[in-house]
């Protein structure tokens, strides 16, 4: 993890992404998603974490069939384009469709950074204070789960090495998957036996539990958190006074004048482009002591 | 803050946002909020009452065996053994583990499977599932055919609620037309659903009766 946003304490990143997220998705105004988009698309790329190009071509391809079927079924609108078997497709319907899969898109992009950024480490930390018993329900499923995938696998070879597994027809190969299953259950069972004695034995739900990852609040992390409510409330006003709304039947319009509305979106911008900023600004400086020396 | 409070004002919370989304018809966003605030307040229940550490690591593993069951089973499309176990888990440990692990399920296997906004309305679906399976345990442990019907409705309603929220999601109303279309493409789903959680109750509910049980009585577990 060699980025400059995940250094920053987990409440204010996780505050700033709902923000982010919350606005890109529920505002209807086709600059905003846009610009979330582009936001997300930049993020993405900074972060270079994840290798995407397979999935990317099924999104793509997914949201392409969204855009596209819009027009076919809504036929509002004002400016008609052509006539298919006598409904009207329309140029309002085709925007509204365009921006709709946008939205999707720029979603998906800022939940991929979500998930990099958020590792597990952090949601237990952020989560432990606030719910202990869910966190910690939580944090053991997620060691249970690669436990019982190695034991799935030295059963299943088990099985097959003497015979018993079967792969000949579909309802054989959900019996055997089956009784695999059920050995799988008798072995978990039995491990949370284990579990719990030990937990018993070491004082569990005697005191109360603390974290191993400590995060100090220091002065960024409130200024990243101030930034990012000041302008979260501004956008939210503005979405409150119907400011932000966007119209797209039956002409494209909006409900401010010129001058709010690029006021509005230069603070979603600014919001959304923060860290995007602040990767440059760090790799700058990084660059900037390097050549120093 | 004392626990009333709390509940009080989560649920003036999303009563009010609820209400605010749908004067100004934003529907899907108060959908999902709605959503998130029913399940945290069962959370907040949950944190707040005394748990023996069994319970919560039965609730621990039947979560985990379900969210693998998700991967063991993904040689055929929705035929998974999900809705089976967290219906299993209502009936033998009580509604609470089974809303839990129905709740929980959903938003761990969906890291794997694609998180998306609609984590938090399949969240409560499937935790509502559990939990009506640990009100209804005397007539689900009686009867197989009490049993079979409570699957494939729960297969039926899983999929219909899923279906309404993507038709609400694509252009902010409700359009029967369009409803239908989708929901005529995911017939073939709603029938897997069905009897893949009709198979999977039929094979798995005996063992796991045992097994849970027998555990039961280790642990000195008492529920419902």
């Amino acid at each position: 993890m060699n980025n400059a946003f995940s250094k920053f304490h987990p409440l204010s990143s996780f505050i700033y992404f709902v923000c982010v997220i919350g606005f890109a998705v529920f505002t209807q105004h086709p600059i905003i998603r846009g610009i979330g988009l582009i936001s997300g698309i930049c993020f993405f790329i900074l972060l270079n974490e994840r290798n995407v190009n397979k999935e990317l071509a099924f999104i793509l391809m997914f949201f392409f069939i969204i855009a596209i079927t819009n027009p076919l079924f809504f036929h509002d609108g004002k400016t008609v384009l052509f006539f298919l078997h006598g409904n009207a497709i329309t140029l309002e319907s085709i925007i509204a469709g365009i921006s709709m899969s946008v939205m999707m898109i720029s979603a998906v992009f800022w939940l991929w950074c979500f998930g990099i950024i958020f590792t597990c480490e952090k949601v237990m930390y952020l989560f432990s204070k606030i719910s202990p018993k869910i966190s910690l329900i939580i944090s053991m499923i997620m060691r249970f789960i690669p436990l019982l995938k190695d034991r799935h696998k030295q059963t299943q070879g088990c099985q097959k090495a003497m015979g018993l597994y079967t792969s000949d027809k579909l309802t054989d190969r959900v019996k055997s998957a089956v009784r695999i299953f059920s050995i799988l259950v008798t072995y978990a069972l039995e491990h949370s036996l284990e579990t719990e004695t030990a937990m018993r034995a070491r004082g569990f739900s005697s005191k109360k539990r603390t974290s191993g990852l400590t995060y100090s609040f220091k002065k960024r992390d409130s200024l990243l958190l101030a930034i990012c409510l000041t302008l979260s409330l501004a956008l939210l006003f503005g979405a409150v006074s119907e400011k932000l709304q966007f119209y797209y039947y039956p002409s494209l319009s909006i409900n401010a004048s010129y001058s709010t509305s690029v006021m509005y979106l230069l603070l979603f911008f600014i919001l959304a482009f923060m860290p995007v900023f602040i990767e440059i600004k760090e790799a700058a400086m990084w660059k900037y002591s390097l050549s120093k020396i | 803050m004392t626990k009333p409070l709390v509940k009080i004002l989560l649920l003036c919370a999303a009563i009010l946002i609820f209400a605010f989304s749908f004067v100004n018809a934003a529907y899907v966003p108060a959908i999902i909020i709605v959503a998130a605030c029913s399940v945290a307040l069962f959370y907040y229940r949950f944190e707040h009452r005394e748990h023996t550490t069994a319970l919560l690591i039965l609730i621990t593993v039947m979560t985990s065996l379900s969210v693998f069951g998700r991967f063991i089973f993904a040689f055929i499309p929705g035929f998974k053994p999900v809705t089976a176990l967290v219906i299993i888990t209502g009936m033998y440990l009580g509604k609470e583990a089974g809303f839990l692990t129905g709740s929980l399920t959903a938003m761990l296997s969906n890291f794997y499977f694609g998180q998306g906004l609609w984590t938090p309305l399949q969240m409560l679906v499937w935790g509502f599932i559990g939990f009506f399976a640990g009100l209804l345990w005397i007539q689900l442990q009686k009867s197989r055919i009490i049993l079979i019907l409570y699957g494939i409705i729960s297969g039926v309603i899983f999929s219909v609620i899923l279906d309404f929220l993507s038709v609400l999601w694509i252009d902010n109303s409700f359009n029967l037309k369009q409803y239908l279309i989708i929901a005529s493409s995911s017939i073939p789903f709603i029938i897997i659903y069905a009897a893949s959680n009709t198979v999977f109750l039929l094979l798995l509910k005996d063992p796991f009766a045992r097994k849970l049980t027998r555990i039961k009585t280790k642990l000195n577990l008492q529920v419902n």
